[in-house]
Formats: structure tokens, C-alpha cells, sequence
């Protein structure tokens, strides 16, 4: 479950910054799991999420629409989204626990706080994943400032480039933060870009 | 590899900000991929990084590079495990799959991640590594780059692939407990070793309180503890419990 977990900032910046996925497991409980992901799909959607798409039509901020998101759902069903607030993750997680689906759920975000809210809806997590930073050949790495953008989409898909075409845009005074902080989640296809964090991220490089 | 129609490209370099591994440069005023470099994720096609239109994809003959394409696209699901994105579960469903149970420590070392990519010869050095260190990898139906090796025990890969780039692949594996210390000393002198960069992430079995004794191990080799993760809520059915 690596590719929502190396996300990087400060704790201040990533405080506000969830990923939840709800994945059924091929081989073992995928069969009819598709109704499922569409019924919390459906409270994703009342709820609010940033973002929300679909390994087969992309986002909504890369032209999907919710109706499409559901209606492409394949017979390989993954839920993938974003929040910026954590009463709306503990929300989904309550009526999800709730309706007893029986599909794994993950929370991408500071433990201390996905622990916290496990505790209050009475539910014992099973497995932690954690980030132990990167290694290696780290003078090869892009800029923190751009690695904290384009470590968002965990599938690589958002580059070094765009990132930093963006912020100078923003520093010019070209884009607006919220203008900049769509284009550079447009590469993610799943839907765990946080938008939200992004805009607050281009908010840096505004000109005084 | 995404192929360039000279005719139509006017050398305006929009499609530059759209490749993760720097793969497309302009030289006299025209666009060029260069094909030992690009893998086939498909992201400038998709977001029509050309204004011109002139980007395609070419055929992919050889199955290296089909193979590496399918795990640089996540809209692609890979065959072998049934699975889009990077074509493993990891542990998103270890609730239900028990790929990492009580008394192990699982790595995923997520080779070339982020923003710089990776050479499989750099993949297979850090595979031998964890391997001789005592890490037993995820076989090829459950983690892809099992479909790269001949031997599951060694790492050693195919041979005549070690100069093929990727944008991204997982090494997954698990050990006991009692070798995590193992595993990470093997990474750290590795580490040293390699032209890339990777990204490091533990996979533990909690207890009923969400702890492991495991994390409180990790100073003893130079790591802090970390404050982000990934949580499985163990909302999974049949829960496994060991």
C-alpha cells in the first residue's frame, strides 16, 4: 500500500491531508464487490471529497464527471479519494463500519490521528504501513518544495517540471494558486491528489 | 516508446513539463522522445501535453517493454495479478489476504520513487541485497517484478534487461520480525551502491491497540519514528487474525 504513503511536508501541511482507499482483494472477496464500492462512492460523494476518480476515466478535475467515475467502475473495483478534513474521513469510516461491507479499508494521513479516530468508532486496526523516508542517491532528488506537490500522486504520474513551471507561474503572477493547484493534479488518475493541500502549498510563491 | 510527428511538432516544449523522467527534449526547434529513457506511462497522451496533437504511442514488441509499461500506466491492469494501478495489492487488503501476519515486518521498496527513476540493474543489486540479508519476495502472481526474476531466493533478474528504465517498481517482501534489523543494515550499505533513489515503506501486524513492538526498534539503526503512514482499519472480511 506504498502509493498514497510517502507523502512529504511538514506536519502542519500534511495535518489536513487524507487518503482513503477501499480496495477489494482479487482472489478473495472481489466477486460482488462492485455494488459495494458504488454505495461508498455515493457517501464519498455526499460527503465532499477533494478529489475522487477511477483508474478508468481519470478525475474530476481531469474531466471525469461522479456519474461517470460510477458508471466506468470495472469489474476490478478500486475506491480512491481524497479529504481535507478529518470529521468527513471519520464519517465515511462510521457508516461504512456500520453497513458492514466487508472490504478493506485503508487511511492514508498522520497515524497518530487515523489511530485517534479508530479509537473513537471503536475500531481495531489491523496493519500500519509506514514511511521510513528515501534512500539513496538523494542528490538526484527533485527540490523539497517540488517534492512536496508531486509526491501527492503516488503513481509518479505529476513531474518535476510541471511542478516548477507551476509555481513560477504563480511567482509571476500568471495563476492563481486554485488555477495551478488543478493543473498540476490533472496527471493523477486515481483521485488521491489533494487539491486542496496543493492550492494552500501554491499560496508560498504568490507575490507580496 | 510515444513517438513525435516532426511535421506537426512546433518545437513550443509544452510537453516537457508532462514527462516525470525527463525523457522528451527540444533540439533545433522540434520535440524528440529518447526511447532508452521513456516508460511508456502515457502521461503527455493522456493529459494532451501537445497542442499540435503530435504525440502517439508506438507498438511495444519486446516484453520488457510491454512490461513496463503496464506498471508505469496505472490505468493498465497487470495480467499476471489482476490488479490496476502499479499491479499489487501490497497490503491495501492485508486484512483479508495475510500477506504480512504477526511475528513479520514486510518491505516495499518502491525503486526510483519519487521523481527520478530507475535502471533495473540498480532494481536487481538492492533485491540481491534484501535476499542475502534473509527477505523472502512476494512470488510474480502476487507482486509484478516477480515476473522479472529467475530466482525468487537470489533476486537475480532476466538477463539483458538491466539497462531498461522504469519510472517506478515495488521489491516486496517480508521477514521475521527478529531480521527487520537484518533487512535495514543490508539497505543501508546498499543504498550506497545504486544510481536512483528509493522510498522506503514497512508493512506491520498491529496489536489491539494499533502498536507494534517493531516501531520501537527502528532508532536502534539511525531511523526515526515515523508520524505518517497508512492505516488498514481491518474493516476486511473474512478477517484474517493471525
Amino acid at each position: 500500500m506504498t502509493h498514497s504513503l510517502h507523502r512529504r511536508g511538514s506536519a502542519e501541511s500534511l495535518q489536513n491531508d487524507y487518503v482513503i482507499l477501499a480496495t477489494p482483494a482479487v482472489g478473495f472477496n472481489q466477486e460482488g464487490s462492485k455494488e459495494k464500492l458504488l454505495k461508498m462512492l455515493d457517501i464519498i460523494y455526499e460527503l465532499g471529497p477533494t478529489n475522487i476518480g477511477s483508474y478508468e476515466c481519470g478525475t474530476i478535475y481531469s474531466g471525469a464527471t461522479f456519474e461517470q467515475i460510477k458508471e466506468k467502475l470495472s469489474g476490478v473495483p478500486r475506491v480512491r479519494c481524497s479529504f481535507a478534513d478529518k470529521a468527513k474521513v471519520r464519517e465515511f469510516v462510521r457508516r461504512v463500519k456500520e453497513l458492514d461491507m466487508g472490504l478493506s479499508i485503508t487511511i492514508s494521513g498522520l497515524i497518530d490521528e487515523v489511530e485517534d479516530m479508530a479509537r473513537e468508532l471503536e475500531i481495531r486496526p489491523h496493519s500500519v504501513n509506514l514511511s521510513l523516508n528515501i534512500w539513496g542517491k538523494t542528490g538526484d532528488l527533485p527540490s523539497e518544495e517540488a517534492l512536496e506537490f508531486l509526491t501527492m500522486c503516488g503513481h509518479g504520474m505529476v513531474s518535476r517540471h510541471l511542478v516548477e513551471r507551476l509555481i513560477g507561474q504563480v511567482k509571476a503572477g500568471k495563476r492563481t494558486p486554485r488555477q495551478a493547484a488543478i493543473l498540476v493534479a490533472q496527471p493523477c488518475v486515481c483521485g488521491i491528489y489533494n487539491v486542496e493541500r496543493a492550492e494552500k502549498l501554491f499560496q508560498k510563491y504568490v507575490p507580496a | 516508446m510515444i513517438l513525435i510527428d516532426q511535421e506537426k511538432c512546433t518545437g513550443c516544449g509544452d510537453c516537457l513539463a508532462y514527462c516525470s523522467v525527463g525523457a522528451i527534449k527540444v533540439k533545433n526547434r522540434k520535440a524528440g522522445v529518447d526511447p532508452h529513457r521513456c516508460t511508456d506511462c502515457y502521461v503527455c497522451v493522456r493529459n494532451k501535453a501537445c497542442p499540435q496533437d503530435a504525440m502517439t504511442p508506438s507498438s511495444l514488441e519486446a516484453f520488457i517493454d510491454e512490461f513496463c509499461h503496464v506498471i508505469s500506466d496505472p490505468t493498465v491492469t497487470t495480467a499476471e495479478t489482476g490488479v490496476p494501478g502499479r499491479g499489487t495489492e501490497e497490503s491495501k487488503t492485508n486484512d483479508v489476504t495475510g500477506r504480512v501476519k504477526k511475528g513479520e515486518v514486510g518491505f516495499a521498496i518502491d525503486m526510483g520513487r519519487p521523481g527520478v527513476g530507475c535502471y533495473l540493474r540498480d532494481v536487481e543489486k538492492v533485491a540481491r541485497a534484501v535476499c542475502a540479508a534473509g527477505l523472502k519476495l512476494e512470488p510474480g502472481h502476487v507482486s509484478p517484478i516477480g515476473k522479472l526474476m529467475t530466482n525468487l531466493e537470489t533476486g537475480e533478474f532476466l538477463p539483458g534487461i538491466g539497462d531498461k528504465y522504469f519510472l517506478s517498481i515495488i521489491i516486496e517482501g517480508k521477514t521475521p520480525t527478529s531480521n527487520m534489523g537484518g533487512v535495514i543494515q543490508a539497505l543501508q550499505r546498499v543504498e550506497k551502491e545504486i544510481d536512483t533513489v528509493f522510498s522506503l515503506g514497512l508493512v506491520l501486524r498491529v496489536d489491539e491497540e494499533g502498536r507494534s513492538a517493531a516501531i520501537a526498534e527502528l532508532p536502534k539503526y539511525g531511523l526515526p519514528v515515523p508520524t505518517r503512514g497508512k492505516v488498514n482499519v481491518g474493516l476486511g472480511r473474512p478477517l484474517v487474525t493471525d
